[in-house]
C-alpha cells in the first residue's frame, strides 16, 4: 500500500512540474503546479460531443483505457514494500494490461472514420509494438540477475552490494526512462504540444474525445507517467538507507525526473517521423546489450 | 452403451442421402449430438478415472481396432467435440441461402462429410495402432477436401481444393514412411513401434520426418502453403472447424511423438523452436498485409501454431537440460494454447462468416461501419480479436503467460546457450503479441468501424440468432477460461504429468497460485470497467451531450474516402518488413504537365516469399522445362513405332556387351 | 569502473549507427574520447608518467576535443548538415545490434584462449571487435564523405581498445601509429575541404570519380 500512496502523491505534482519547467525555460512564469488537475476537474464536469459515425466502442474505449492503467498501477512496488498484487510473472500481466488499454484507444480512434485519427492509430500501434521488446528484455535481464520473476522480488533483491549490480541498476534506470518517454508519447517521439495533426501520434488519437472521456484519458496518461518513473526510481534508489530517507529521495527524484523531462522538451526537437522507428529500436538494442552483459556476468562468476 | 451410440451415429449418417432436403440438416445435427455425447462421456471418464480402452468391433489385417483414450486424447476429443458442435450449429444458419441453389446430393455429401470429419478426427486422437491411425488420418483428409470444395462451381475453389488434397497426401505419405521406418526396425507398426525405435536409434532424423508430415497438417512454415488458400475458399463453418481443430491434429501427432523421444533432445528442441519462431513471426507479418479478411485469419492460424511450436520447443529444451519447471510449464502453455486457439479462431471465422452472409464480401477495402447494424457480430469479433492478441481478461493471455513463466523461471540458472534460447523465445513472443495487436486493430477497425468504404445501396443486417448462438457458447467458454484459469492450468499440468511421467506438486502449486491471481485480477478489471462505465453514464445524464460530424479540420465535404484504408494502416509496418514480403504497388503517378488526369486505379499486392522460394519456384521450373519433353508426342503412329524399336536395339547392344 | 566505461562505450556505438545529422556525431565522438581516456587511465595508472601523459594528450585532447572541433569547423557549410543517412531507413540500428551481439558471442567463445590475465582482456576485445565492425558498417552504409571520416575514427577507437587489451606491452608504439593515422586523415580531409571543395559541388562518394584532375 505504501507504493500506491507514493504514486498518488507523486501524481499530484508530476505533470505540474513539467509544465512549470517548460515555462521557466521559455521565459514565462507558467501556471501553478496543480493547474493540470484543475483542468482535468473542469473536463470531468463538461458535456460531450460524439461523432455521428461512432459506436459503442467509442463509449467504452476511454473507460477501459483508464481502468487498465489503474490496475497496472496496483502492480508497482516500492523496493521491498510489495504492491497490492505480486506473483511470479506479474510484469507480463502489467505489460499486457497496458496493451489492452492501447488496443481499445486505437479502436475508438478508428471508430470516428477520420483520416487524422487513423494516422495516430497506426503509429501508436507500430510504436507500441517496437517498445514492448525493450520492456520485456530489460525485465528479463533483471530477472536473470536477481533470480526472481516478479516486480516485488526483483526490486527487493536489487541491492547495491557488488559492483555489477550498480551498473545494471543504473543502466536499467536509463532504459526505463527511455521507455517512459516512448510509452507516454513525449518528445522526442511525439510532441504533446504540437497543433499539426499530421505530426501527432497520441494527441491525434484522442482528437474526437471530449468532456469526461478526455478528462479520464488525461488522468490515465499522468498516472502512466508516474508508474514508469516509479519503476525507474526503484532501480536507482539504494536500499541501504532507511525507509524515511528513501521516501524523501523518491519524492525529490520524481521532481528531478519531471524537471528533466521539461528540460528535454524545451531543448530537443521531435524526431523526423521516419526516424522514430530507429529511435525506438535503439532502446530495445540497449536492452539487448544489457541482457548480454548479465548473461556474461552469470556465466563467468 | 456409448460404443453402440457412436457406431449407430456413424452408420445412420448414410441416411443423410436418403431423407428429403429439408430434413437433412436436422438429421445431421442429431447425429452430431449423438457423437458428442458418446465420445464426450469417454473423454470425461478418461480424465477422471484413467485411460479407457474401447474395442470397436472392427479389425484390420494387423489386429482388432481399439480406441485407447488417455488424458491427452481426452483433452483433444473434448476440444473437437465443442468446436464441431458449434460448427454444425453455425452451419444451420449459414447453409440456408444455399439450400435452394444447390442440388440435393451436394448438400447431403457436404453434411455427410462434416459428420465423418468430426468422427475421423475423434478416431485419430484415439487410435494407437499404425494402420488404424493412418486410416483415420486419410479419412480426415478426404472428407475435409470434400468440405473445402463446397463451392466447386468456381474454378478457383476447385484448384485450391486439389492443391489442398495434394499437400495433405504428401503429409500422409511422410507420416506413413515414418511409421514404416520404425516398423521395419522393430516390427511393431504404430506408436509402440516408434517408442521401441526411439530407444534403440538416434531420434532426430525420424522425429524430423514425423515433424514434416504432421507439420504439413499443422501449418508450420515452410509447409504452410495450403492454409492461406484453403481457408478462404471453404465456407465459414468449415474454415472455423478446420482452423480450430483440424490443424490441431497435426499438433496432436507431434505431441505424441514428443512424449516418446529419448535422446537427441537438444537438436530436436532447437529445430522445433526455430520453426515455431519463424512461423509465428512470418505468419503475423504476412497477415498484416492482407486485404481479404479470411486470408488474414488463415495467416493468423499459422502464427498461433508458431506459438504452440515455441512452447513445444522450450519444453523439449527444458527436458534436455533437466529443468522440470520449464518442461512442464512450456508444454502446458502449448497444450492450453490448442484449446484457446480452437476457441477464438473458430469464433473469428464464424463472425467473418456473418460478415460474408450480410454483405457478400470479405474484402476489407470495401467493408466498414458494420458495427451500427451488426452489433452482436461486432462484439463477438472484438472479443475474438482481444483473445487472439493475448490480452487479459481473455484466454489467449493464459497460455502465453504460462510459456513466459516457464522461460523466465529458467533464465536465472541457465547456461550460456539456454540463456540465448530464452532471450530469443521471449523476444519472439513479445514481437508476435505486438504485431497481433497491430493486425487485429486493423482487421476489426477496417471491417466494423468507421463508415462503409464504398457506396452501398444494400443495408447490411444482423444475422439470425441461430448463427449467433455458437459465438455465444464460445464467448462463454473464453470468459470461463479467463476467469477460472487455475482450473485449466491444473488440468493441463495433470495431463502432462501423466504423459511425461514427471510429477511435481511444487510446480503445480506455483502455477495454480499465479493463475489464481491472474483470474482474480481479470475479474477486478471487468468490475472496474463496469464501475467506470457506470459513473460515466451517470455523468452524461447530468450534462449536455450531443452528436456532431467528425472533426475534419475545417473541411466540410468529407465522405468515407477520408478514412484510413487497410493498406494505409499497414504502411508503417510495411516499410520495416519490405524485404520479407516483396511488396508491389501498381499505380501510374501523374506526369509533369498533366492538367486533367484520367481516372486511375491503385493496386497493391504482397507475396508469400517463403511459398515462392520453396514451392512455386520449383513449380515454375518444371512448368517451363517439362513441355520441352513434349516433342516426343508428335501424334503420328510412325514415330511411336520407333520408340519400341529403339528400346529393342539398346537392350540388344547392352546384352551383347555384357553389361546387363 | 572499467566495466561501466566499456558498457557505455558499446552503447554509444548503437547511437553512432543511427545518427542523421552530422552535428550529433561530434558529441558521440567526444564521449568516446572521454571514455577511452578513462579506460586508459585505469589501465596504465601503474605505468610510467610519460606514457600516461602521452595517452592523456592523445585521447582527451585530440580525440575528445580537437578532432570534433576541427570537424565542426569544416562542416559549417550548409551542404553537409545531414549525414546522407543510411540507404534504407530502419536497418542500421538492427544491423548494429546484430554486430554487437556477434562480438559478445565471439568474446564468449574466445574467452578461454585469450585468458592469460584474468578476464580483463576479453572485455576490451569484445568492445574492440564491435567498434571495428560498426565503423566498417557505417562506412559501407553511408555515401557522405564526412561520415566516412567518422567511421574511420570509430575504427581507430577500436584499435586503441585492442592495444589496451594486450596489456602494457607496447602501448607507445601502437598509440604513435594511431596518432599518425588520425593526423593523416584529418590533414587530408582538411586539405580536401579547403582547397578542393570549391570545384566540387557535393560530397557524395559516388560522385568522386568527377575529381579527375
Amino acid at each position: 500500500m505504501l507504493s500506491l500512496g507514493l504514486i498518488l502523491v507523486a501524481c499530484i505534482y508530476f505533470p505540474g512540474v513539467i509544465v512549470k519547467v517548460k515555462a521557466f525555460f521559455s521565459g514565462r512564469k507558467g501556471p501553478g503546479v496543480l493547474q493540470p488537475w484543475y483542468d482535468i476537474a473542469r473536463l470531468l464536469k463538461k458535456g460531450s460531443v460524439f461523432s455521428t459515425s461512432s459506436s459503442f466502442i467509442f463509449q467504452i474505449g476511454a473507460p477501459v483505457y483508464f481502468s487498465t492503467v489503474i490496475i497496472a498501477g496496483l502492480f508497482v512496488p516500492f523496493e521491498e514494500n510489495a504492491a497490492l498484487f505480486s506473483f511470479t510473472g506479474d510484469f507480463v500481466l502489467f505489460a499486457y494490461m497496458l496493451g489492452l488499454g492501447r488496443f481499445l484507444i486505437i479502436l475508438s480512434a478508428l471508430d470516428v472514420s477520420s483520416g487524422f485519427e487513423g494516422m495516430g492509430a497506426n503509429r501508436e500501434a507500430f510504436y507500441g509494438m517496437l517498445i514492448e521488446p525493450a520492456f520485456f528484455i530489460l525485465l528479463g535481464a533483471l530477472a536473470m540477475f536477481t533470480g526472481y520473476t516478479s516486480f516485488h522480488d526483483i526490486f527487493a533483491n536489487l541491492h547495491y552490494d557488488n559492483y555489477f549490480s550498480v551498473i545494471i541498476a543504473v543502466l536499467a534506470g536509463y532504459v526505463l526512462g527511455q521507455i517512459t518517454l516512448v510509452e507516454t508519447s513525449r518528445l522526442p517521439v511525439d510532441d504533446p504540444l504540437t497543433h499539426l495533426e499530421l505530426t501527432m501520434v497520441h494527441e491525434v488519437m484522442v482528437l474526437d474525445h471530449s468532456g469526461f472521456d478526455l478528462g479520464i484519458i488525461k488522468t490515465a496518461n499522468n498516472i502512466k507517467f508516474v508508474l514508469f518513473s516509479t519503476l525507474s526510481a526503484n532501480c536507482l534508489i539504494p536500499q541501504s538507507l532507511s525507509l524515511g530517507i528513501r521516501i524523501g529521495i523518491f519524492l525529490v527524484l520524481q521532481v528531478f525526473f519531471a524537471a528533466g523531462i521539461g528540460w528535454l522538451e524545451s531543448f530537443r526537437s521531435r524526431n523526423k517521423m521516419a526516424m522514430n522507428a530507429q529511435y525506438i529500436l535503439s532502446v530495445s538494442a540497449i536492452a539487448m546489450i544489457l541482457i548480454f552483459v548479465v548473461i556474461i556476468i552469470k556465466n563467468r562468476i | 452403451m456409448m460404443i453402440i451410440l457412436f457406431k449407430t451415429a456413424l452408420l445412420l449418417s448414410f441416411g443423410i442421402f436418403i431423407v428429403p432436403k429439408t430434413w437433412k440438416y436436422s438429421l445431421g445435427l442429431v447425429l452430431h449430438i449423438m457423437v458428442v455425447v458418446s465420445t464426450g462421456t469417454w473423454a470425461f471418464e478418461s480424465l477422471v478415472n484413467g485411460t479407457q480402452t474401447i474395442a470397436l468391433g472392427v479389425a484390420t489385417w494387423s489386429g482388432p481396432i481399439e480406441l485407447v483414450i488417455d488424458s491427452l486424447s481426452a483433452f483433444f476429443m473434448l476440444i473437437i467435440n465443442l468446436i464441431c458442435f458449434c460448427g454444425i450449429l453455425y452451419a444451420g444458419g449459414y447453409l440456408k441461402p444455399y439450400l435452394p441453389k444447390k442440388r440435393s446430393v451436394f448438400i447431403s455429401l457436404h453434411l455427410f462429410s462434416f459428420l465423418w470429419l468430426h468422427g475421423s478426427m475423434l478416431m485419430v486422437t484415439a487410435m494407437r495402432d499404425g494402420i488404424a491411425f493412418l486410416l483415420a488420418w486419410e479419412l480426415m483428409s478426404l472428407f475435409s477436401f470434400v468440405l473445402v470444395i463446397f463451392e466447386a462451381q468456381k474454378e478457383s475453389t476447385l484448384k485450391t481444393g486439389i492443391n489442398y488434397l495434394l499437400q495433405m497426401h504428401l503429409g500422409f505419405a511422410l507420416i506413413m514412411i515414418s511409421f514404416l521406418i520404425a516398423a521395419n526396425e522393430t516390427g511393431g507398426l504404430g506408436f509402440k513401434g516408434v517408442a521401441m525405435y526411439f530407444e534403440q536409434h538416434r531420434n532426430a532424423p525420424l522425429f524430423l520426418l514425423f515433424f514434416a508430415g504432421f507439420g504439413i497438417k499443422a501449418g508450420f512454415i515452410p509447409f504452410h502453403s495450403w492454409l492461406p488458400r484453403a481457408h478462404p475458399a471453404a465456407p465459414s463453418h468449415v474454415s472455423g472447424v478446420m482452423s480450430g481443430v483440424m490443424i490441431k491434429m497435426g499438433i496432436y501427432g507431434i505431441f505424441r511423438i514428443t512424449s516418446l523421444i529419448q535422446n537427441d533432445l537438444t537438436t530436436i528442441g532447437i529445430v522445433v523452436l526455430t520453426i515455431g519462431i519463424i512461423s509465428g513471426m512470418m505468419g503475423v507479418i504476412m497477415a498484416i498485409m492482407q486485404h481479404d479478411l479470411k486470408k488474414l485469419l488463415a495467416y493468423h492460424s499459422i502464427e498461433n501454431i508458431g506459438i504452440i511450436g515455441i512452447g513445444l520447443g522450450v519444453g523439449i529444451l527444458g527436458r534436455s537440460v533437466g529443468d522440470d519447471y520449464l518442461m512442464l510449464v512450456g508444454f502446458a502453455g502449448a497444450l492450453l494454447h490448442n484449446l484457446n486457439h480452437a476457441l477464438f479462431k473458430s469464433l473469428l471465422f464464424f463472425t467473418a462468416g456473418n460478415v460474408f452472409y450480410a454483405t457478400h464480401t470479405v474484402n476489407m477495402d470495401n467493408l466498414g461501419g458494420l458495427i451500427k447494424k451488426m452489433r452482436y457480430t461486432s462484439a463477438a469479433f472484438l472479443i475474438g480479436a482481444l483473445a487472439i492478441s493475448g490480452i487479459p481478461p481473455f484466454n489467449g493471455f493464459i497460455s502465453e503467460f504460462l510459456i513466459y513463466n516457464g522461460v523466465l523461471h529458467h533464465l536465472p540458472g541457465a547456461g550460456f546457450w539456454m540463456s540465448l534460447v530464452g532471450v530469443a523465445a521471449i523476444l519472439a513472443l513479445v514481437l508476435i503479441g505486438g504485431l497481433c495487436i497491430y493486425c487485429f486493430t486493423k482487421a476489426f477497425g477496417m471491417s466494423f468501424l468507421g463508415t462503409r468504404r464504398m457506396v452501398d445501396h444494400q443495408e447490411a443486417h444482423e444475422v439470425t440468432p441461430m448463427m449467433l448462438a455458437p459465438a455465444a457458447i464460445i464467448i462463454g467458454m473464453i470468459l470461463f477460461i479467463g476467469l477460472r484459469s487455475s482450473f485449466f492450468g491444473e488440468t493441463v499440468i495433470q495431463i502432462l504429468q501423466q504423459l511425461t511421467g514427471i510429477s511435481s506438486p511444487a510446480i503445480m502449486n506455483d502455477v495454480v497460485q499465479s493463475l489464481t491471481m491472474v483470474s482474480n485480477i481479470n475479474l477486478l478489471l471487468i468490475l472496474l470497467v463496469g464501475a467506470i462505465v457506470g459513473i460515466r453514464v451517470w455523468q452524461q445524464r447530468q450534462v449536455a451531450v450531443r452528436q456532431g460530424p467528425t472533426w475534419g479540420c475545417g473541411y466540410t465535404a468529407g465522405d468515407f474516402r477520408h478514412q484510413y484504408t487497410p493498406t494505409s494502416y499497414a504502411e508503417s509496418l510495411r516499410q520495416l518488413v519490405n524485404p520479407l514480403i516483396d511488396y508491389k504497388r501498381h499505380y501510374k503517378s501523374f506526369a509533369e504537365k498533366e492538367i486533367f488526369p484520367p481516372p486511375r486505379t491503385f493496386h497493391t499486392e504482397s507475396k508469400d516469399l517463403i511459398e515462392e522460394k520453396t514451392v512455386l519456384s520449383w513449380v515454375h521450373l518444371i512448368v517451363k522445362y517439362l513441355p520441352k519433353a513434349g516433342v516426343a508426342q508428335s501424334g503420328l503412329i510412325n514415330h511411336y513405332l520407333i520408340y519400341p524399336l529403339l528400346f529393342l536395339v539398346i537392350i540388344g547392344l547392352l546384352t551383347i556387351l555384357n553389361i546387363l | 569502473m572499467i566495466n561501466f566505461l566499456v558498457i557505455v562505450f558499446i552503447i554509444s556505438l548503437i547511437y553512432v549507427s543511427k545518427v542523421e545529422m552530422v552535428k550529433s556525431y561530434f558529441g558521440l565522438l567526444a564521449l568516446q574520447g572521454v571514455l577511452l581516456f578513462g579506460l586508459a587511465y585505469y589501465e596504465l595508472k601503474a605505468g610510467s608518467v610519460i606514457q600516461l601523459l602521452f595517452i592523456l594528450m592523445e585521447t582527451l585532447v585530440f580525440k575528445a576535443f580537437f578532432v570534433p572541433l576541427f570537424l565542426r569547423r569544416i562542416t559549417k557549410n550548409k551542404i553537409h548538415r545531414h549525414a546522407h543517412g543510411p540507404v534504407k531507413g530502419y536497418y542500421s540500428v538492427l544491423i548494429a545490434t546484430l554486430i554487437v551481439v556477434m562480438s559478445f558471442l565471439i568474446g564468449y567463445f574466445l574467452h578461454d584462449e585469450l585468458k592469460t590475465n584474468a578476464d580483463l582482456q576479453v572485455k576490451y576485445f569484445t568492445a574492440a571487435t564491435a567498434s571495428i565492425f560498426v565503423g566498417l558498417f557505417i562506412a559501407i552504409n553511408n555515401r557522405d564523405l564526412v561520415t566516412h571520416l567518422i567511421s574511420y575514427i570509430v575504427i581507430e577507437n577500436g584499435i586503441f581498445l585492442l592495444s589496451l587489451a594486450l596489456g602494457s606491452d607496447m602501448p607507445m608504439f601502437v598509440n604513435a601509429a594511431i596518432l599518425l593515422d588520425i593526423f593523416t586523415s584529418v590533414l587530408v580531409m582538411g586539405v580536401f575541404f579547403n582547397r578542393v571543395k570549391d570545384y566540387f559541388q557535393n560530397l557524395d562518394t559516388t560522385q568522386l570519380s568527377q575529381l579527375k584532375d
